[in-house]
């Protein structure tokens, strides 16, 4: 089966869904896919296996297991990616794709 | 009354006027404190019931007794039985009772949210099975809940704030699951009694506590948090800090309430002071 184009993947609309709920239809979307993008592009991931790689699926239930490396790794690729493009925003767009697919994250406050 | 006088009218009232009812309306205020009280994962851990002393027979009323409250169940005419539900946690989590966070409620209101990292998958899928179901599977444990004490806590200071006297003091489980016919997953917080004093507001005068920098630490427990007198002096202006126990009056006017009651002043045998 090929791969869903980027912004149709099941992590991406979930994402959206889920933003749209607790912010409301007024949200503004615009530039969020970039960013995903381009971290997915510097991990070298697709939305669908950022998600996949953090949280396991259980095998008794349809509850999941949250990975904790993983997630620290990516905590960890996020704040780079935060530096490399000087961009608080940037940074929290992806925390966001992350946390509305149920990957907690947590970012040191700035100030 | 202001908060800060309520916090420093906490007494051990022993005393109050048996025939005088508690507004029903000041009963229900001291629920509704209850009620508000911060509390883990929104899960209303604490229950109480209310009892009334004249609607109680004197053999119910033994069956409360406790070597430790077996007069205040006698003399206050309201009393608050207060209860850690066992059983709330698996409610929450298996039935996903509305509002708790495990029925998705906070995140849905906004008090929890993506700022936080918490969103409806994570909460479903993962805060659920992963933090709040593991050890549900050995039942109800018994051992007291913080949650449910600090709904008694603010059930306790708003009686203060209606101008009650309240005490708390330990009730007989068994008798009062006989009596109240209360769940097996209702664990004894403690009996709250509740009604107006008999004895001066003051009571016997602010309890004693141990030194404040021997209970609290600033970074680890060998750096007391050390007392600013300025603050001290504002507390004991504003109502914090009162007069220490005991007030010059309190042995005559505790023989006094005694005899009024028909309780024993323990100078009526041995003849002591």
């Amino acid at each position: 089966m090929s791969t869903p184009s980027f912004g149709n993947q099941e992590s991406v609309r979930r994402w959206f869904d889920s933003r749209a709920g607790l912010w409301g239809p007024g949200s503004s979307d615009d530039g969020l896919l970039d960013w995903l993008e381009q971290f997915c592009t510097k991990v070298e991931r697709q939305p669908n296996e950022l998600i996949d790689e953090c949280l396991r699926a259980a095998t008794d239930s349809d509850s999941l297991v949250l990975r904790t490396r993983a997630r620290r790794r990516y905590i960890d690729a996020i704040a780079q990616f935060e530096l490399d493009n000087a961009s608080r925003d940037a940074a929290n767009v992806v925390r966001s794709f992350f946390i509305h697919n149920g990957v907690a994250m947590n970012p040191t406050v700035l100030r | 009354m202001e908060f800060k006088k309520a916090v420093g009218g906490v007494r051990t009232y022993q005393y109050f006027e048996p025939w005088h009812p508690v507004e029903r309306g000041k009963v229900q205020t001291i629920l509704e404190a209850g009620r508000l009280a911060s509390r883990a994962v929104n899960t209303a851990f604490s229950k109480a019931i209310v009892a009334y002393r004249d609607s109680l027979s004197v053999e119910e009323r033994e069956l409360f007794k406790t070597p430790l409250s077996a007069a205040l169940f006698d003399v206050a005419p309201v009393v608050i039985f207060w209860y850690y539900d066992m059983d709330a946690r698996r409610q929450a989590v298996e039935e996903k009772k509305w509002p708790t966070v495990a029925s998705g409620t906070l995140v849905g209101i906004g008090a929890l949210g993506p700022p936080h990292g918490w969103s409806h998958r994570y909460v479903q899928q993962v805060v659920l099975p992963e933090v709040l179901t593991p050890g549900l599977e050995a039942g109800p444990q018994r051992g007291g809940n913080p949650d449910a004490g600090v709904g008694m806590a603010q059930g306790l200071l708003a009686a203060l704030d209606e101008g009650l006297a309240v005490c708390l003091a330990p009730f007989d489980e068994e008798g009062a699951r006989k009596v109240l016919r209360t769940p097996e997953t209702w664990e004894p917080v403690t009996a709250m009694f509740v009604g107006y004093p008999a004895e001066s507001v003051e009571a016997a005068g602010q309890e004693p506590r141990p030194d404040f920098e021997s209970m609290f630490f600033e970074q680890s427990p060998d750096q007391p948090f050390v007392r600013d007198d300025a603050v001290t002096a504002r507390l004991r202006e504003q109502g914090l800090i009162q007069r220490a126990a005991p007030v010059p009056w309190r042995r005559p006017e505790a023989r006094a309430l005694s005899r009024m009651l028909e309780l024993p002043t323990g100078d009526d045998v041995a003849g002591g002071n």
